[in-house]
Parts: structure tokens; C-alpha cells; sequence
């Protein structure tokens, strides 16, 4: 009887027994992933060794991150964040001239990108390791899979370290598994944008907490700082709500320029809107079946329409 | 020994009992009062907060002042821009005053170079604090509460070496005995302008979450309080610059990230009203701010003003890695709707100097 209950797909034994079965098997995954994170540190790179401690690397969580990071860490949990796992680097060991390594695993590789392209410049000087890198004087940052991996000199002189970053970088990329391909929702971006520009957003694009979810990047064609957003939303019905707030917002007077007043553009998408705002230029918002479209920063709504347009028959 | 009596329920007591009986009863009365008047104390303590009394507030030197000024130098004049803009606004004597105890807040909480842009400039920070030595202050304090370990911080981002052979002194103070409970909703209006006459009315994030706040005391006795930040980008509150400069002046700042970090800074704007501000863009960190490594781009400008919305909103300008316009950080969105100050820069009288020395 026993058994029969526990087999039973109904029964309360056996919806237990799947409840504990999916807890252990969660938090088996998690000490995996953190698991992995720590044995791609190498106990030396170079000249550089690991500097030991009791607590050595140490482990970050969603619930412990701010100690880490401070305020920073609200904007990491925007992506989806499971754990961090952070290390110290230095030529003796020892000491306060440091090479620091945090390796931040996201839910999935379209968030660790995610992250990575918002604090990504398209200045960047992009090098190749993992599924993609870059290094700055005092930095070096990457992403592969589900990870987002952070490097900076914290010393007075980082000269000696500067070398040693790309050999630390690629023997940490080594190690780490996951996919190094572009996330697929970046291909809802229309050619044109600048190199390195592209970026996937989970919160608060153009300024507003309820457009989220979207990929935007930087069309210099529309102007120097122009910049499309697509915010993908959950159903027709819920970017139209989005929709309604925008446009609510560029029809308050507060948001026009002097002498700008917000005017439907008539054949863009199922409703579509332009103003000449205070302070982001020429904007262009449409809305596209589940899609949020919009342009910000155009130098006008005729450099800005060609962008839109080419987003909304594309997101289709 | 003493006669053993008969109580109502029949049972024998001894009037040794009854007298520690009533011993007990007065004790247990005695600590319930005694536990009662220290919990009474609490509300008591919760309930003196805390006003800066002696804070000079901002005041344009004349109506022809400008709200804004913005003098650009090189490397070898940081300290001398420093100096022009605050010449420009009447001078540092219109701010600080003869035994004037004054408190700069700088950014100066991270292990980080001067050239990685996280602190401010030491040139800057330096030729602020001899300015306020020059005006007769009689003490000068510069605060931060720093993130990494204080002193490495102070050494490498260079504030060590700013203050070296002045009477400044560099505080992180990262004890709450240093700090006074202040009341942040007192100080918010209750209302926001909306079109009609009453406005639409507010409640302030610290009431509605019940987020007690401390800031330090030596900003609460000030005479003069300088806000002296570097413009940085801010993964969490976009821009880091005058109002979100604040966070390093308080005790309790993870309620801020928990409950609405935007609303939190502009209503800590509403309380601490800074006689002068000093904003640092010989430097700008553009990416991963505030602690970076980042970009960094080279303004080489020094700005002062009295107005932190007019300031920061004027200084999104040299965010141009990402393009941050004043109408994305949602403090300065709702300072200005909360009349802390202008956000709309068009409406001010701005003076930009370039090529300028001392």
C-alpha cells in the first residue's frame, strides 16, 4: 500500500518525495556550478599565486553579494545571479598589491552576457578568450556560458601584473563549460548598430522601470548617440499595456522640448509615436506585437525612422 | 521561628513564605517596571532625532551668481580650476567663515589609483582644503565611510597625500557611536506638483519602508558642509556624482539598495542641504562605476554650484560612453519634482570657462 501510495503520481508521498528530489538536485547543481567556478582558479598563473586564506576563494550568494560589492550588487541581481566566486592574486602569495578574480555565474549565458555588454564600452579592445573579452590598463573581463568573469589590478604599481592578466584569463576560460555563441535573442537588433554597442538589458531601458527584457544598441546613422531598444514582453497584450505607459510619459508636457509636442506617426507598427524631447533628443517608440520598439537620441525622427522601421519587420 | 497560618485554600503557609512571596512579587514588579522604563527609553531615543543646527545653508553670493560654473584645465591645473570656479561663485570666504568647523566629503573609498577615476582628484581635494584653511576654518574633517579597508584606500587613491601638512583630517567612520539618528521623512515635502493646485501627494520612501537613517556627527555640528565627488558611472543608480555622493555620509545603507535606492538618495537631498559643492570632472569613470577599473575619459574640468540636481544633471554630459541623460537617473527625475533643485540646465545661468589657470 505503501509503495502504491509513494508511486502514484497523486499522491501527497509522492509529490514529496519529488519536491525533496528537485531541492537535492537544485542544490546539487549549485555546488557544481560553484564547484566549477573554483576549480577554474588556478593555485598560480605565472609569477602569481593564489593568496591564501581560511576562507580562500571565497563564495558569494545572492543573500551575501552586498558584502561583497556593496550597492553594486542590485544591479547583478537584475541578471540573474547564483553565486560568486572571488580570489586574490599576487607575486608573493601575500601582501596588499593584488590581482583580484571574481567569477559571477549567472542563471544562463544570456544573462552573464548580459551583464558583461552593460559594463562593456564600444571603445572596448576586444581579445579572444572564452566567448569574448576585453582588457583595459587595469582590467580584464569575459564571459563564456553562464559566466561573467571580472579582473582588476588593484596596486599601486600595475605594471608587473599587466602581463600576467591574459595568462590568468585564458587558463580560467579553459576551464570553465558553457556556450561561447551570441545569446539569440541579440539577433532582434537590425544591422547598422555600432560594434561592441549591443547590449541585452533586464531592467529599466531608456529610464523606465516598465520597459525590461530588451536588447538595445547605438545607430550612429540616427546620430552620434542615437540608440534602439527592443523590449520583448510576455504577450501582445502586455507590451501593449507598456506601450500606453510610454506614451503616456512622452505626452506629458514635462517631456517635451520647448515647443515639441508628441505626434502619432501613422504606418509604423501597430501604433507608433514621435516627440522632440528635453532631454534624449528625437524619440520614436512603437509598439509591434509582443515588442516594445523605440529610438532615443536621434538627431531627428527622419534619421530615426528607417532604424524603427528595419526593427519592427525584423522582430516579426 | 514564626507561627505557621492558614491561607483560603486551606493549605498551610508559612508567613516566611508570604513575606518571600512578596519579596518576589515586588522584585518581579520592580524589573517588569525597571524593563518597561528602559524599553520606554528606546521610543524615547528613537524619537531624538537629530537636526544639523549649525549647517550654513547654500545662498548665492548675488542674483547674477551663476547657478552653474564649469572651468576646464589640464593635469598641472587641477587645483588651480578648482580654485577659479569657486572664485567665480564670490569666492570660498561667502562659504566658509572665520573658526567655521567644516566637513568636505570627497570620494575617497576604494583602493584605487587617481588615474582609475573611483576617488576624487588629490589635486582637486587639496587645493579645497588649503581654500578652507585660507577662510580661517578651525577644524576640517574630510569624510568618507570607505568600502575597502580605510587605510589603503585614503593611501592609494591619493587622499593621504591631498591632506599631507594641512589641519585636515581624514574620517571613515564605519562605528555607529560616531553617528545621530535623523529624521529624512521631516525634511521631504509631503507633496508633489502635478498641475493642480494641491499637488500629488507623496510618501516619502523612509516612512513607508521604516528606514531609520544616522549621519555622522561631525556633519551634524558642521558650520560648512562641502560635497566634493568625481563623476562616475553607477552600475545601481546610473550616475554617481553630489546626490548619490551622500551615501558615503550615512550609517545605514543597505536599506537604500533594498528598498528604492532613487527615491532614497533624493529624499537624503531633502535633509542634507551642502553649502557648497565642488564637483570633480578632471577625470570621469564612464564603465563599471563606482569602484571600476573602468574607462576613463579625460574631462579636465572642475565644476561648483550650490544646486546637486543642476550639477549632476549638467554633468551626465561627460557619461558619454553610455550616453546618460539627465532624464534615466531617476533621483534627480524626482529631486527636481520634489523642488530640490533644476534638472532642466536651460533654465539656469551657466558660466564654462576653458584654458583657464587659477
Amino acid at each position: 500500500m505503501l509503495f502504491r501510495a509513494i508511486v502514484n503520481p497523486r499522491s501527497r508521498p509522492f509529490r514529496s518525495l519529488l519536491t525533496l528530489a528537485c531541492l537535492m538536485a537544485l542544490a546539487g547543481a549549485g555546488r557544481q556550478a560553484s564547484a566549477d567556478a573554483k576549480a577554474a582558479l588556478p593555485a598560480t598563473s605565472g609569477n602569481l599565486k593564489m593568496v591564501h586564506s581560511p576562507t580562500s576563494p571565497q563564495l558569494f550568494n545572492p543573500g551575501t553579494l552586498e558584502n561583497h560589492i556593496d550597492g553594486e550588487a542590485q544591479a547583478v541581481k537584475q541578471y540573474g545571479f547564483k553565486s560568486c566566486t572571488y580570489a586574490e592574486y599576487s607575486p608573493t602569495g601575500t601582501g596588499t598589491q593584488l590581482l583580484t578574480v571574481d567569477i559571477y555565474e549567472m542563471n544562463t549565458p544570456q544573462d552573464a552576457f548580459g551583464y558583461y555588454s552593460h559594463q562593456r564600452s564600444d571603445n572596448a579592445k576586444i581579445v579572444k578568450v572564452g566567448a569574448e573579452g576585453y582588457v583595459e590598463p587595469t582590467a580584464f573581463n569575459f564571459w563564456k556560458g553562464p559566466y561573467y568573469v571580472k579582473m582588476a589590478i588593484t596596486a599601486s604599481n600595475p605594471g608587473p601584473f599587466q602581463p600576467q592578466m591574459p595568462k590568468l584569463a585564458q587558463a580560467i576560460a579553459a576551464k570553465l563549460t558553457g556556450s561561447t555563441d551570441l545569446p539569440a535573442i541579440m539577433k532582434l537588433l537590425p544591422p547598422g548598430y555600432k560594434p561592441l554597442s549591443n547590449q541585452y538589458q533586464r531592467s529599466d531601458i531608456a529610464g523606465q522601470s516598465y520597459i525590461n527584457n530588451g536588447v538595445t544598441g547605438k545607430y550612429p546613422s540616427a546620430g552620434q548617440q542615437a540608440e534602439l531598444f527592443i523590449a520583448i514582453y510576455a504577450s501582445p497584450a502586455a507590451a501593449k499595456q507598456a506601450y500606453t505607459k510610454y506614451h503616456t510619459y512622452l505626452s506629458a508636457p514635462a517631456t517635451a522640448a520647448l515647443g515639441a509636442k508628441a505626434a502619432d506617426i501613422k504606418g509604423l507598427g501597430e501604433s507608433a509615436i514621435g516627440l522632440k524631447t528635453k532631454f534624449s533628443g528625437q524619440v520614436v517608440a512603437a509598439l509591434s506585437g509582443k515588442y516594445l520598439i523605440g529610438m532615443r537620441k536621434a538627431t531627428s525622427q527622419a534619421a530615426a525612422l528607417p532604424i524603427v522601421k528595419a526593427a519592427v519587420a525584423h522582430a516579426k | 521561628m514564626a507561627d505557621p497560618t492558614t491561607n483560603t485554600t486551606g493549605k498551610v503557609s508559612d508567613p516566611s513564605e508570604t513575606a518571600a512571596s512578596r519579596r518576589k512579587f515586588l522584585e518581579v514588579a520592580g524589573g517588569t517596571a525597571l524593563l518597561g522604563g528602559l524599553y520606554g527609553l528606546t521610543w524615547l531615543q528613537k524619537d531624538t532625532f537629530d537636526r544639523p543646527r549649525n549647517l550654513r545653508a547654500p545662498v548665492k553670493a548675488s542674483a547674477t551668481t551663476p547657478d552653474i560654473v564649469c572651468v576646464e584645465g589640464n593635469p598641472q591645473s587641477y587645483g588651480d580650476i578648482t580654485e577659479r570656479a569657486i572664485n567665480e561663485l564670490g569666492g570660498i570666504e561667502k562659504f566658509v567663515k572665520k573658526g567655521d568647523r567644516v566637513v568636505i566629503t570627497p570620494n575617497m573609498g576604494w583602493m584605487r589609483t587617481p588615474e582609475q577615476a573611483a576617488a576624487t582628484h588629490p589635486d582637486v581635494l587639496r587645493r579645497l582644503v588649503q581654500l578652507c584653511e585660507r577662510a580661517g576654518a578651525s577644524k576640517i574633517t574630510c569624510i568618507d565611510y570607505t568600502l575597502d579597508d580605510w587605510k589603503m584606500a585614503f593611501e592609494i587613491c591619493g587622499a593621504n597625500k591631498a591632506v599631507q601638512g594641512t589641519k585636515a583630517q581624514l574620517l571613515s567612520p564605519t562605528e555607529v557611536s560616531l553617528y545621530k539618528a535623523v529624521d529624512i521623512p521631516s525634511a521631504v515635502p509631503k507633496f508633489i506638483p502635478d498641475g493642480t493646485p494641491a499637488g500629488k501627494p507623496y510618501d516619502p520612501r523612509h516612512h513607508f519602508n521604516q528606514i531609520d537613517q544616522h549621519i555622522p556627527r561631525e556633519i551634524m555640528e558642521a558650520d560648512c558642509f562641502i560635497v566634493n565627488p568625481v563623476v562616475k558611472d553607477h552600475e545601481a543608480a546610473v550616475i554617481t556624482i553630489a546626490m548619490k555622493k551622500l551615501m558615503g555620509c550615512i550609517w545605514n545603507r543597505k536599506d537604500y539598495h533594498r528598498y528604492g535606492l532613487h527615491d532614497c538618495i533624493a529624499e537624503l537631498n531633502c535633509f542634507i542641504k551642502p553649502t557648497l559643492i565642488v564637483t570633480d570632472a578632471t577625470r570621469a569613470l564612464q564603465t563599471r562605476g563606482p569602484k571600476g577599473p573602468g574607462e576613463v575619459t579625460t574631462p579636465h574640468k572642475v565644476l561648483a554650484g550650490i544646486d546637486p540636481v543642476a550639477l549632476d544633471s549638467y554633468c551626465c554630459q561627460f557619461l558619454t560612453v553610455k550616453g546618460i541623460t539627465p532624464d534615466v537617473v531617476n533621483h534627480l527625475v524626482l529631486a527636481n519634482s520634489l523642488g530640490r533643485g533644476q534638472i532642466d540646465i536651460s533654465q539656469l545661468n551657466v558660466k564654462e570657462i576653458s584654458g583657464a589657470k587659477g
